[in-house]
């Protein structure tokens, strides 16, 4: 059990990591729009 | 409604309004690195703590590094919190030699502490060694709060600097936010409540003979009695101060150890709102109007003291139920009168409303009384506090800048209604800034409405309900609720310590903390990179009572709008029920 919770921890950083890059990339996006 | 009703609430709200400038601007003086007396007589301390984790405070980070520096930290806190409760049968201080946590409660645990939720699944005197309760729980307690503070601060520099990448140093306004602010304020209320009774020990459970010998549910003779204590003072400080809610024993601030006498009441639901609400003037101080500071606190107080004052009419008014049993209900020089299931006679109706009002309009979560026994209406009432955000006071930092989101919101929309370019504080809310502010109003929505529609649908949601029918639903909406809006108090009746609840619960605390923070983060940045737009005749004016009340209404709306179909199956058809 102590293995899957790591996992879960783990899964969990690296998603809200992907989402820091997700929302960084809206940001470009949005700059690309107003140039 | 009574006359003592009016006046304690009266003392309570001077009380914490008196508080808000000389605490607001002490914490502004604090995070702008200027002087501020502790500052001064701390700041070899705080340089050396620089020097040796090799911190440059210079250093300023882009929303996203300081976004990842959140991020990282936060799950290393979340991992040393889950370590410790696993260990803590071979680790000291456990002289009641707890065995180690299960892991899906150790799991859950470390998320709630990790995120300034505090749910607690387990009952801490009968689960919790003395040092994880001190290493783990304690230290998440300023840590998390910390976080909270410094996102804020992050966002509050978006708002001032113009054309700038940085946000300043995550690491910088963590040391600051717990060295000179959490930590002063946490050792003088600890004294505080020392002297007023609660329990700081290493000592183990103490334990009585009974006067009146009793038999327990095997018909075992039962003589003596465990009375726990620990070292509570210390962890009950920082529990009020930096909202994190989690009691050191399970009746959490209904035990007399944690809240002994009216003054240490008193004092531990000042604690609730003390922060949050000096953070507002802190925020119209760091961007150089006060009229803004005191709108927001404006906006936050048109929706709390309404509902305050139904939650007590309500539970002053008593239960019908009751009354048909033939129980005297009316207040009276000898009793309290009304609802007084589920709460303490030494608190009272007012009390115990005003503490449910405060703890889950401030994402604090501790509790004097037990919600679950509330009259139906004044249950809905902390519930939809819970689901509005948690941004009416909310967490330390989280509620303001949550919202400053919902502030992004409301000059938008006022914008369009009145066809001027949507500004505030000279910044102009552009498209990003509306899908980040989007996100933070409506990820709560997600992590509450649909796993509790799982929950009732599903076996294992199903088994931990103590009640049928619209209170066992409510149990659920407000375990979600609590969790999402990062509160942590429960409906008590849900039996919440299973593999799905923990796991379920842990997700939506999650989630809903950095899953918020990191959008917030991303508004900051963006902020920051923009000029500052001069104040002219176009421009909308954001201090105005007006435009608290329209603030205010924007809250209440989404989360009327949100939340009324699922509170109509649980709170409001349990009214009905009542009362046919």
């Amino acid at each position: 059990m102590d293995w899957l919770f790591s996992g879960i921890t783990l899964v969990l950083l690296v998603v809200s990591i992907g989402f820091i890059v997700l929302c960084d990339r809206l940001m470009n996006i949005k700059d690309k729009g107003a140039q | 409604m009574n006359t003592n009703n009016f006046i304690q609430i009266s003392i309570y709200l001077i009380v914490l309004l008196l508080a808000v400038k000389p605490l607001g601007i002490f914490m502004a003086r604090i995070y702008g690195g200027k002087p501020a007396g502790i500052n001064v007589w701390f700041a070899s301390f705080e340089k050396w703590i620089y020097r040796v984790c090799g911190i440059k405070v210079q250093d300023g980070m882009t929303w996203k590094k300081y976004a990842v520096c959140v991020m990282i930290f936060n799950v290393l806190g979340l991992i040393v919190v889950y370590a410790l409760q696993r260990f803590q049968a071979i680790l000291p201080f456990n002289p009641m030699a707890m065995p180690a946590v299960t892991p899906d409660s150790s799991f859950n645990t470390a998320v709630s502490f990790a995120t300034n939720t505090n749910w607690q699944g387990y009952g801490g005197e009968s689960t919790m060694s003395y040092l994880t309760q001190m290493l783990a729980l304690t230290v998440q307690n300023f840590l998390s709060a910390a976080t909270g503070m410094a996102v804020l601060i992050a966002l509050i520099r978006g708002f001032v600097q113009k054309q700038t990448k940085t946000l300043g140093n995550f690491w910088v306004d963590m040391v600051r936010s717990t060295l000179y602010i959490l930590m002063p304020l946490a050792i003088i209320m600890s004294l505080v409540l020392v002297s007023q009774g609660v329990v700081q020990t290493f000592r183990p459970s103490a334990t009585a003979t009974l006067l009146q010998p009793m038999k327990d549910s095997a018909g075992k003779a039962v003589t003596e009695q465990v009375i726990a204590v620990g070292p509570a003072a210390s962890q009950i400080a920082i529990k009020q101060l930096g909202t994190n809610g989690g009691g050191f024993f399970n009746a959490n601030s209904a035990h007399p150890y944690e809240n002994p006498t009216p003054l240490s009441n008193f004092l531990e639901v000042l604690a609730i709102l003390i922060i949050p609400a000096a953070l507002c003037y802190t925020f119209g101080f760091m961007v150089k109007d006060a009229r803004q500071g005191w709108m927001l606190l404006g906006a936050m107080l048109i929706i709390f003291i309404p509902c305050l004052l139904a939650s007590v009419h309500f539970e002053q008014k008593g239960n019908p139920l009751f009354a048909s049993l033939g129980i005297d209900q009316k207040a009276s020089s000898l009793q309290t009168g009304g609802n007084m299931e589920g709460k303490e006679t030494r608190f009272g109706i007012v009390n115990s409303s005003l503490w449910a009002v405060a703890t889950t309009s401030a994402s604090n979560g501790s509790v004097n009384s037990m919600h679950d026994s509330f009259m139906p209406l004044s249950g809905m009432i902390s519930m939809w506090l819970l689901q509005l955000g948690e941004v009416i006071f909310g967490g330390v930092g989280s509620g303001l800048y949550g919202l400053l989101a919902f502030m992004i919101v409301a000059v938008f929309i006022a914008g369009l209604m009145i066809g001027r370019t949507p500004e505030y504080l000279g910044k102009k809310i552009e498209s990003y800034e509306m899908k980040m502010a989007a996100l933070v109003a409506l990820i709560p929505h997600i992590f509450i409405l649909i796993p509790t529609a799982l929950a009732v649908l599903i076996p294992a949601g199903k088994v931990g309900m103590a009640n049928p029918g619209a209170h066992g639903f409510s149990e659920i909406l407000y375990a979600f609720s609590s969790a999402a809006g990062n509160n942590g108090s429960a409906f008590a009746g849900l039996s919440a310590n299973t593999v799905f609840y923990n796991i379920a619960l842990g997700l939506a605390m999650f989630f809903c903390r950095y899953w918020l923070i990191i959008p917030m983060l991303a508004i900051a940045g963006s902020l920051s990179a923009k000029k500052i737009v001069p104040v002219s005749s176009g421009t909308l004016p954001t201090h105005t009572p007006l435009f608290a009340f329209f603030l205010a209404m924007v809250v209440l709306v989404v989360g009327a709008l949100a939340f009324f179909p699922a509170l109509a199956l649980g709170p409001i058809v349990e009214h009905l029920m009542l009362h046919s």
